[in-house]
């Protein structure tokens, strides 16, 4: 600046510097061109006195903290970072495990792009609202400034920015996405960074889809894309812009990991617990000191591997005290309370004599321990090659949840588990041949595995009308975007063509599933809407029942207390109606076997929710009289649910869904033990039988009220649940009739009356 | 209705009286009739909910919305996602996506097994599918779930016996008869395909199979497999805790100690395995569908498969050389017809 001074020009050159040097002790960024900055410039800011963004003197915690992340390996490469992101629209980086690149990269953006000198925002998205939280709490640290003024993170149902302020924001993938549906272009950012784009997240594809589009008619706009090594290629073709042009240029940093033997068994196992539970064993008689992740599916079968074991090592120690040190078993799953959870990080047990044989720890886990959690000291992997996944099905609308093999690149990213600290083992339960001609190379993306009504709307929200044709880096099924415009269509959120209505804009306001937005918009017309303002909430989070295997009996009596007999969806409104009067009360959530977190955070929803509504206009209404009140209520969730609506047949309590014909069972969680004829649910699941969940008692007659469209029966496919409704429809129909002619003859009378009446006067 | 002269003339007529008489045992009667009770008791068993579920989800996985969009226009019903979709530009048999790409490769052949998704494969063109693994067992014990074709024979069968349990309430004297006829042309239908199959090299066809003459080994795997499935999973969890136990000591090379009542269940478990390994799940599943079927659907089966398979029409009683050969000549597949 002070070259380009005409003033200054002929100024001695001693004296410019001495200027120079005057204005950078005070400014850190003098000299700095955005997106022209180079590592040297970016090391001399990070050293110097100020910090940059709050003019303030570093704290001794910065220095310290900068210490340790000059030990990172992408730290190292901070140079060639910031010279491919010069010259760069898009990068895909790949960077293995412990690289620091979720937290670095941000960072060095940041002071390259120096997007608060310009009023934007860098962005990174995670795939999961913790990881976001937490890595901006830490880069907020290491920046030396307030989580929630430069540095902070944004999700669905919270959001901890200071429009103004921060430019540099963790996001959920699925927040920034719901940020494009009203900013399609996405103006407010100067560089997009998708972190954990292996993971293939339906946001994270979405947006994927969206950014190859924008980049072409913004670029300014920058692109990283991270990633684990595995999909680097596959990323870079895709965003190779322009015809015949170069993939994306990748930048490579490489992990801080140790070398990973592999073994493989020699036959195929009979039954995968058993044998991970001799292996496990097997691996604490004769293997040197370090900790054992072992993965498993679920719930029930880590809780019951995890007493299997104990009680073995147990007799084991008996057996050989000499050779065999103590073992301390930890079970981890996603539904595990947090402070539980807690307790992979305890240390292994101590030896139970002096100079005796180490403890060691067993981590029995769901695949969270795959990706989302990292244990340190695991030097041993037991991997039976099997996880639980939700897979939806558009052909019978179900949600199956099943155990199935995993994927190649699972079980790459299970055995590199072993390797954090120091070289590891990995056991794998299965043959290296079946390993190689039984498993998949990849996990199937979650777009191809979900359900993408939610997706679609957004998507016409922003304009993106060509679903058939939209560049989308693996395309779902066809059936399944048919399932998607199908109930949108029913919902009147689109039209016959495709396009959204004013209804469906409204609707995708809501960061809600189209059904339950629904709900909310056309429940003030019944009176009910603070009512399925609670039940929207309570279905957004995570269950509320706790069932303690130790006291199962209670909480199930706990459970008896809140129950409503017209439907579990009454059952939850009151739950939470009681948790609102209760709030005082500390130990009443814990009285009543209630996950005090679950509804802690369905009455933050709750909170945003009701500002979406008043945003739009929606009144919070009820009635006083509980029948009418009640019955309002069910006939809402009717026109949100006609689509999920089960009827029963035979004579054995089970039922069938209607239009797909799908032979069910009430969820065994239900309250609802009366079996009425009429159900209807919020899910279909497959597990190890097919369930509906979610369950509340409706009358067919609102099915042909409120849901003509769907329940036309000219168009309905023939068979008992048809039967049934033509005899409701016959008996409306007389009714209405008869009613018709009371009406009639009424009149007649009054009439009769009123001349008689008249005739009098006269 | 054709007149009664045919019942003379019939095969089952002419077999019977070709067949030279044998004076069966007392114990070969008994097992007539345990056949006989056998093949009742599978037509007429209540359905448990189980199979229920299995059969409907069966059903629903294996017919696309497509096919169903198709049938349902037939009855002229508009399907609203379908009608969207085809706005969007869609065709049907395609995928979606940016479908101007490079090694954008279609193979319809294969559609069942959608690819793994990689850079270097097609979008998919069907949903993935649902498929549930056998209890406990280990990566490559088994062949992967059901193979689509036979789920789709299995789904077909499952509700061909359905539709005769609905119209119960028909003619019974009718149906009777119809059935007896059916019966005695399915015998000679199946040694039409008995024959055929040899003669192309196909050693084992499930609709060749009759009570009467059930290849050695499958009327027991038969029974295992509805005893199975209730079995073994109990079992498996009873024991394990021994099983770990027996196996650690084993590892530990011990000296074996007696196990008391162990050796029993084993025992009993490779029994069941031998009986099993014969014959895949996959099959015998097929098997029983097929046995349970009432002589009328069955012998539709069969005359559907000889026609397609082999050009070789039942009722005109001859095998033709080409399919527009076939399509000139034979008057169609229904006996009606002829």
């Amino acid at each position: 600046m002070a070259e380009s001074n005409p003033y200054l020009a002929n100024m001695p050159k001693y004296q410019k510097q001495a200027e120079k040097a005057a204005i950078s002790a005070n400014e850190p960024l003098y000299g700095f061109i955005p997106r022209r900055v180079t590592g040297a410039q970016a090391r001399s800011a990070l050293e110097h006195d100020l910090n940059p963004f709050t003019k303030q003197q570093h704290s001794a915690q910065y220095k310290r903290i900068l210490e340790a992340r000059k030990k990172l390996p992408v730290y190292s490469q901070m140079d060639e970072f910031m010279e491919i992101f010069k010259n760069n629209q898009i990068i895909v980086m790949v960077g293995e495990t412990g690289s620091g690149k979720t937290t670095q990269i941000p960072q060095f953006v940041a002071y390259s792009d120096l997007p608060h000198t310009r009023g934007k925002m860098v962005a990174c998205t995670q795939p999961r609202r913790v990881a976001a939280m937490s890595v901006a709490k830490r880069v907020a640290d290491e920046m030396d400034v307030q989580l929630g003024r430069q540095v902070g993170y944004s999700m669905r149902f919270e959001d901890m920015t200071e429009p103004g302020t921060t430019f540099l924001k963790y996001m959920t993938d699925g927040m920034l996405l719901r940020e494009a549906m009203n900013d399609p272009t996405m103006a407010r950012y100067s560089t997009i960074i998708l972190d954990e784009a292996h993971e293939r997240t339906l946001a994270t594809d979405i947006l994927m889809g969206l950014l190859k589009k924008v980049a072409k008619t913004r670029p300014d706009l920058k692109i990283i894309i991270m990633s684990a090594t595995l999909d680097a290629l596959k990323f870079q073709k895709y965003f190779s812009l322009g015809e015949g042009s170069a993939p994306a240029p990748l930048f490579k940093v490489p992990g801080r990991t140790h070398p990973v033997e592999v073994f493989y068994t020699q036959e195929p196992e009979g039954d995968y617990v058993e044998a991970a539970i001799r292996t496990v064993l097997m691996i604490h008689r004769a293997e040197g000191p370090g900790d054992i992740l072992l993965f498993l599916t679920g719930k029930e079968e880590i809780e019951d591997a995890c007493r299997k074991i104990k009680l073995e090592a147990d007799d084991l120690v008996n057996q050989d005290p000499d050779s065999v040190g103590p073992l301390m078993c930890v079970p981890l799953y996603s539904s595990l309370p947090p402070a539980q959870q807690q307790r992979i990080f305890d240390q292994a047990p101590k030896p139970t004599m002096p100079n005796g044989p180490p403890g060691r720890k067993v981590v029995v886990s769901t695949n969270i321990a795959e990706t989302s959690l990292t244990i340190d000291g695991i030097v041993y992997v037991v991997d039976p090659g099997f996880s639980k996944q939700k897979v939806y099905n558009p052909r019978i609308r179900v949600e199956s949840l099943l155990v199935s093999p995993i994927s190649k690149a699972s079980a790459q990213q299970r055995a590199g588990r072993a390797g954090r600290t120091q070289p590891g083992k990995c056991f794998r339960l299965y043959t290296e041949k079946d390993f190689m001609t039984q498993l998949e190379e990849q996990t199937y993306p979650e777009i191809l595995r979900c359900n993408l009504s939610n997706t679609v709307l957004e998507l016409v929200k922003m304009g993106i009308t060509d679903l058939v044709k939209f560049d989308y880096v693996d395309a779902p099924a066809p059936e399944t975007l048919m399932r998607a415009l199908e109930l949108l269509n029913y919902l009147a959120a689109l039209d016959d063509d495709g396009n959204i209505t004013p209804l469906g804009s409204r609707m995708a306001d809501f960061p809600l599933d189209p059904q339950l937005s629904k709900m909310l918009i056309i429940s003030p017309e019944f009176n009910c809407s603070t009512e399925i303002l609670a039940i929207t909430s309570m279905l957004s989070v995570p269950s509320v029942w706790l069932r303690p295997p130790n006291a199962r009996n209670q909480a199930d009596a706990a459970k008896a207390l809140f129950t409503v007999p017209e439907g579990d969806h009454l059952t939850l409104m009151n739950v939470f109606n009681q948790y609102l009067t209760n709030k005082g009360d500390k130990r009443w959530a814990y009285d009543n076997f209630l996950d005090m977190r679950a509804l802690t955070q369905a009455e933050n929803i709750q909170g945003q929710l009701e500002r979406t509504m008043q945003r739009n206009d929606i009144p919070l209404l009820s009635l006083t009289d509980e029948r009418k009140l009640f019955q309002n209520i069910r006939q809402v969730l009717v026109c949100g649910f006609f689509m999920q609506i089960a009827h029963k047949e035979g004579d054995k309590g089970s039922y069938m869904t209607v239009k797909d014909n799908q032979v069910v069972q009430l969820h065994p969680s239900s309250g609802l033990d009366s079996r009425p004829e009429w159900v209807l649910y919020n899910e279909f699941v497959l597990t190890n039988r097919p369930y509906i969940s979610g369950v509340t008692e409706i009358r067919p007659e609102w099915l042909l009220e409120f849901a003509s469209n769907y329940f036309d029966l000219k168009a309905f496919p023939d068979g008992e649940t048809k039967r049934a409704l033509q005899r409701v429809q016959n008996r409306r129909l007389g009714r209405a009739e008869d009613s018709g002619i009371s009406r009639k003859n009424k009149k007649k009378k009054d009439d009769g009356e009123r001349k008689q009446k008249k005739q009098r006067t006269e | 209705m054709s007149d009664d002269e045919d019942d003379y003339l019939s095969d089952k007529f002419l077999l019977a009286s070709a067949a030279p008489a044998v004076t069966k045992t007392y114990s070969d009667l008994r097992k007539d009739a345990q056949k006989k009770s056998f093949l009742r008791n599978e037509q007429n068993r209540q359905r448990s909910n189980r199979e229920l579920e299995q059969e409907s989800r069966e059903e629903g996985l294996s017919k696309s919305l497509f096919e169903r969009a198709k049938e349902e226009e037939a009855a002229g019903i508009q399907n609203k996602g379908m009608s969207m979709l085809l706005k969007m530009g869609f065709k049907p048999g395609q995928s979606l996506g940016n479908l101007d790409e490079p090694a954008q490769v279609q193979d319809t052949s294969d559609e069942a097994t959608p690819a793994a998704p990689s850079s270097s494969k097609p979008h998919i063109t069907v949903p993935i599918a649902v498929n549930e693994w056998d209890g406990r067992k280990g990566i490559g014990t088994k062949k992967r779930a059901l193979s689509p074709s036979a789920a789709e024979r299995i789904a077909k069968m499952a509700k061909m016996a359905q539709t005769t349990t609905d119209s119960d309430f028909r003619d019974r004297a009718r149906k009777e008869y119809e059935e007896r006829r059916a019966e005695g042309r399915l015998v000679s239908a199946q040694s039409t395909c008995t024959k055929l199959d040899e003669e192309a090299g196909k050693q084992f066809n499930v609709l060749s199979l009759n009570l009467e003459s059930m290849p050695s080994g499958l009327m027991e795997a038969l029974d295992t497999r509805t005893s199975v499935d209730l079995l073994l999973p109990t079992n498996a969890h009873t024991s394990i805790e021994t099983r770990v136990r027996r196996q650690m000591q084993s590892d530990a090379l011990q000296a074996q100690d007696s196990i008391d009542g162990e050796d029993l269940v084993t025992e009993h478990d490779e029994a069941l395995e031998v009986a099993a390994v014969q014959y895949e799940p996959e099959l015998l599943e097929e098997v029983a569908q097929f046995l349970r079927l009432q002589a009328r659907d069955r012998l539709e089966l069969v005359v559907g498969y000889l026609r397609d398979r082999y050009r070789y029409c039942y009722w005109c009683g001859c095998q033709f050389k080409s399919d527009d050969e076939m399509a000139s000549e034979c008057p169609g597949p229904s006996e009606d017809e002829h």
